[in-house]
C-alpha cells in the first residue's frame, strides 16, 4: 500500500476538506448499531418525505420506495471487471499508471477494507445492484437472473424519480442485453473488454453530453477490463508464449509477488485451483498484460469522467467506482477469481463528490462491501433502501464515529464462505473439514494458515460463532435459473433442461 | 498443425488466429502503401472461454486513404459492429495528418453512434467531436477541452497507415505518446521493426487416410493436416506502450497491414483491396 493509506488519513494530494457536508442530506446514522438497515430503522430516521409527484410504477414482489424532499444528486456509478484493489497506482500499484482512478480516488474517498460479496462476476454484481448478499439474490454463481422479489439499484431509484440509464456489462444472466429490468439500456456489446469498452465510455459520453432531462440520473457505466486477463490464462500457450517476444521488455517486467508458490491449506475446492504451467518470466509477462489493461479501463473511466465535468452536472454527480471482484496476478499461483484470497476478494471502492464529500481520504479501518453501495446510494439521495444486507457508508463519507460492523462475509464456490474481521480472514466450507484462519496484520499475503494452531482456538471459535450468526441474518432465496452455456434458452440451465 | 506453422526461431506467432485464417487468401493487387487506397478489415475477438476459437467475424474496419498533397493525407476510418440484438455501434472518423514516418496528425473528427435495427440513432446515444493539434495541447470541440500533450505523439488509427510505409529492416524504434481513440492520452509508446517471417498462409484442413499394415490385418487411419497453403514472407512490427496490449502488425512486400493483432483483439485483411 502506497503511504499515505491510513485510518482515514489524508492523502497527499487532497484538496481542502470541508469541515461540513451541507449537500450532503443531513440524516442519522442508519449503521450505527450494527445489522442491517430496514425500512423500520429508515423510517424512525425521518427520512421519509413527501412522496408528492412521484409515481409508484407496478413492481411485482416489492414495495416501492418513499422519497425526498430536495433535488437529489444525480450518480455516476462505474464498475470495472477483474480490477483488484491495490492494482490501482493511488493504492500502490508499482506497475500501472492509473492517472484518472487516481483523480478520483484523490477528489474522494476510498476504503482499503472493501470485498467483494463474491469474488465471481454474476453473484458480485447482483450484490452491487441490490444490497444482498448472493445468497439473498438467488445468483449464487454466474449467468443467473436476480430474483424477482429483489428490487436493483435501477428499479428502486427508477421509482423514485431518477432517470435509470445502463451502459456495459450487465451478467444477471445476460451479459450485454438491450434490456435490463428498471433500467434503459444504452446497448453496447460484442467482443471483449479490448473492445467494448470503448465503445461503451463513448455512448455514455454521449449521453452525458446529450442528455436534457431534469431528472437527477442515475447512470451505470460498466467496464470490462481488466477482465481479458482471463484469456491469458485460459489460451495461454498462445497469449503468454514460452519465450518473451518483445526483447525490450526484458527487465522492465512486474516484480512477482511474494506468495507466488506459497499454498496454504486449504479446502479442496479452493486448494484445487491452482495455475500451473507458467515459468517466473511468464507470470511476469502476465502481470505486464494486467497492468496495461488496468490502463485501458482508466482510460475509459478518465474518458467518462471528463465528459461528467464537460457536461456541467458534476457538481451535482456522487461518482462510484468499484469492481465485481480481483485477478490472482500469481499470488497463491492463482489467476482469475473465485477463491476468497484477497488478490480476488478486495475491490476497489471509491466515492467522490468534490464540495459535497471529503476529499483525499482513505479509510483503511472500516470493513465494508459491495453490498453497501446500494443502501449507500439511497441514503444519499435521501430514499428509503429496500431491505437489504448492506449497510449506508454515509456516516463513514462523513467521518463520523460510529460503531461499525465487526466482520464483512463473502461467498464462494457456492458453499464456501469467508469471514473477514478486523485482524482475521476465516474460510470455512461446508462441505470439507479443512479451514482456514489468517492473521491478516502479521500475514498480509495471506502464507500461514492457522486453523490448526492451538493458539488460535478462541480466535477459531469466536469466528465460527461469527459465521453461523452472519448466516442466520441473512434471507435466503431459491436459486435463480443459470442460463450459461452456449444454445441454451432462458429458462434452460444446464444440458438443455430445466435449472 | 495450425495454420501458420513457423520456425522455431521466429517468435512470433498466429497461433491464435489460426482458425479465423482457414484458406485465407491475401490480397495480390499492386499497393502504394503512400497513395491512394482502401483496405477493408475483419475484427475479431479470439478469447474464448471453452473451446477453440471460431472464425466469425465480429465487426468490420474500413480505412481510406488520400494524398492531399505531397505532404499530407487524410485518413477515413469506419467500423462497425454489432451492438446485441438489434443494435449496431458504429464509428466514422476523418483525420488529416502529415506522411511523416510518424504520422503528425493535425485534425480529425469523428462521429459514434448506436443505430437500431432500422437504422434510426438511439436517443442520446450518438455524438460528433472534433480536435486540432496546438503545439503542446489537444483542442477538443463539442465539448470543449483542452488536453496538453508534450513531445512526438500520435493517433492509434494512424499507425495503420503509417506501418505500411516503415522500412522492413530494423530501424529506431518510434518513441511517442499514443492518442488512443482519437482521445486518450497513453505516454510510453514505441513502434519497432521485429523481424521478417515466412508464413503458411490460405491452407486449409484436408483428411489423411494411411493405410498401416499388422499382423491382424490392415487398418485405416484418418487424420486432419493443413494442406494446400502457401509460404508469404511478411514484416512483423511491434508496438508497446502504456495502456495498449502489444500490437503486433504483420505487413506484406507490398506494404499492406494483412493482419493486426493485440492480445485477442485482431484484423484481418479483406482480399480484393482496391
Amino acid at each position: 500500500m502506497s503511504p499515505w493509506c491510513g485510518r482515514q488519513e489524508a492523502m497527499p494530494s487532497s484538496l481542502n476538506i470541508p469541515s461540513a457536508h451541507p449537500s450532503i442530506m443531513d440524516q442519522p446514522d442508519l449503521a450505527a448499531r450494527g445489522g442491517t438497515t430496514t425500512r423500520r430503522e429508515f423510517l424512525q430516521a425521518g427520512t421519509l418525505g413527501a412522496a408528492a409527484g412521484l409515481s409508484a410504477l407496478a413492481s411485482p414482489a416489492w414495495s416501492a420506495p418513499a422519497v425526498v424532499q430536495r433535488r437529489p444528486p444525480n450518480f455516476l456509478f462505474l464498475i470495472t471487471d477483474q480490477l483488484g484493489l491495490d492494482a490501482i497506482a493511488a493504492h500502490g500499484s508499482r506497475d500501472a499508471h492509473t492517472p484518472h482512478m487516481d483523480r478520483l480516488i484523490a477528489r474522494g474517498v476510498t476504503f482499503l477494507e472493501s470485498h467483494s460479496s463474491s469474488p465471481v462476476c454474476s453473484p458480485a454484481r447482483s450484490s452491487l445492484m441490490t444490497g444482498r448478499m448472493p445468497v439473498e439474490t438467488g445468483v449464487i454463481s454466474n449467468s443467473r437472473p436476480i430474483h424477482a422479489s429483489r428490487p436493483n439499484l435501477g428499479q428502486w431509484l427508477g421509482q423514485a424519480g431518477y432517470e435509470s440509464v445502463y451502459c456495459g456489462k450487465w451478467h444477471l444472466p445476460g451479459g450485454y442485453p438491450a434490456e435490463i429490468p428498471g433500467f434503459r439500456v444504452l446497448p453496447v456489446g460484442g467482443g471483449q473488454g479490448d473492445i467494448v469498452d470503448a465503445y461503451c465510455s463513448r455512448a455514455c459520453q454521449a449521453w452525458l453530453h446529450q442528455r436534457r432531462q431534469d431528472k437527477p440520473f442515475l447512470l451505470v457505466s460498466s467496464l470490462l477490463q481488466p477482465h481479458d486477463i482471463c484469456y491469458f490464462a485460459i489460451q495461454g500457450k498462445q497469449l503468454v508464449p514460452p519465450q518473451l517476444p518483445f526483447a525490450s521488455l526484458a527487465g522492465h517486467l512486474p516484480e512477482l509477488p511474494p506468495n507466488l508458490h506459497v499454498r496454504p491449506a486449504a479446502p479442496a475446492r479452493l486448494d484445487a485451483i491452482k495455475h500451473e504451467g507458467f515459468s517466473d518470466e511468464q507470470w511476469r509477462y502476465y502481470l505486464y498484460i494486467y497492468a496495461r489493461q488496468v490502463e485501458m479501463v482508466d482510460a475509459e473511466i478518465g474518458r467518462v469522467l471528463d465528459a461528467l465535468e464537460d457536461s456541467g452536472q458534476a457538481d451535482n454527480t456522487v461518482v462510484v467506482l468499484t469492481s465485481d471482484h480481483g485477478d490472482g496476478r500469481g499470488r497463491h499461483q492463482h489467476v482469475s477469481k473465485w477463491y476468497p484470497y484477497d488478490e480476488a476478494a478486495k475491490v476497489p471502492l471509491v466515492f467522490s463528490a468534490p464540495g459535497r464529500m471529503p476529499e483525499g481520504l482513505a479509510d483503511r479501518t472500516h470493513l465494508v462491501s459491495g453490498i453497501d453501495i446500494m443502501p449507500t446510494l439511497c441514503h444519499l439521495a435521501g430514499i428509503e433502501p429496500p431491505k437489504c444486507s448492506g449497510r449506508s457508508l454515509r456516516p463513514l463519507l462523513e467521518q463520523r464515529n460510529v460503531t461499525w460492523r465487526e466482520f464483512v462475509g463473502s461467498e464462494h464456490h457456492i458453499v464456501g464462505r469467508m469471514l473477514r474481521t478486523a485482524r482475521y480472514k476465516y474460510v470455512h466450507y461446508e462441505d470439507d473439514p479443512v479451514e482456514q484462519l489468517f492473521d491478516m496484520q502479521a500475514d498480509p499475503w495471506e502464507t500461514r494458515n492457522l486453523y490448526q494452531d492451538a493458539v488460535y482456538g478462541d480466535v477459531l471459535k469466536d469466528h465460527r460463532r461469527m459465521l453461523a450468526q452472519w448466516q442466520a441474518s441473512l434471507e435466503p432465496v431459491e436459486p435463480t435459473p443459470c442460463f450459461e452455456g452456449p444454445g441454451r434458452q432462458p429458462g434452460q440451465g444446464a444440458g438443455g433442461k430445466k435449472a | 498443425m495450425p495454420a501458420t506453422a513457423l520456425k522455431p526461431e521466429q517468435l512470433f506467432t498466429l497461433d491464435i488466429l489460426a482458425p479465423n485464417l482457414v484458406g485465407y487468401q491475401a490480397p495480390q493487387a499492386a499497393h502504394d502503401p503512400a497513395g491512394d487506397w482502401t483496405l477493408s478489415y475483419r475484427l475479431h475477438s479470439l478469447g474464448r472461454v471453452r473451446g477453440p476459437a471460431v472464425g466469425g467475424a465480429l465487426g468490420t474496419v474500413a480505412l481510406t486513404r488520400k494524398r492531399l498533397d505531397d505532404q499530407r493525407f487524410s485518413l477515413q476510418v469506419t467500423c462497425q459492429k454489432p451492438a446485441g440484438g438489434k443494435f449496431t455501434d458504429k464509428l466514422e472518423a476523418r483525420i488529416e495528418a502529415r506522411a511523416e514516418r510518424l504520422p503528425v496528425a493535425e485534425r480529425w473528427t469523428w462521429k459514434s453512434e448506436i443505430v437500431d435495427g432500422d437504422g434510426q440513432r438511439v436517443a442520446d446515444s450518438g455524438m460528433e467531436r472534433s480536435a486540432t493539434a496546438q503545439p503542446d495541447a489537444l483542442l477538443f470541440a463539442n465539448p470543449p477541452r483542452r488536453t496538453p500533450i508534450h513531445g512526438p505523439w500520435t493517433l492509434a488509427w494512424l499507425l495503420f497507415e503509417a506501418i505500411g510505409r516503415l522500412p522492413r529492416e530494423p530501424f529506431a524504434p518510434l518513441s511517442f505518446t499514443l492518442v488512443d481513440d482519437f482521445d486518450q492520452i497513453k505516454p510510453g509508446g514505441a513502434l519497432a521493426y521485429a523481424q521478417t517471417q515466412s508464413v503458411i498462409l490460405g491452407d486449409r484442413p484436408v483428411q489423411q487416410t494411411r493405410i498401416e499394415e499388422l499382423p491382424q490385418g490392415r487398418i485405416h487411419k484418418t487424420s486432419w493436416e493443413m494442406s494446400g497453403g502457401r509460404p508469404v514472407p511478411l514484416h512483423v512490427y511491434h508496438q508497446l506502450g502504456q495502456g495498449i496490449v502489444p500490437w503486433v502488425y504483420w505487413v506484406d512486400d507490398r506494404g499492406r497491414p494483412l493482419l493486426i493483432v493485440s492480445g485477442i483483439e485482431a484484423y484481418v485483411l479483406e482480399a480484393g483491396q482496391k
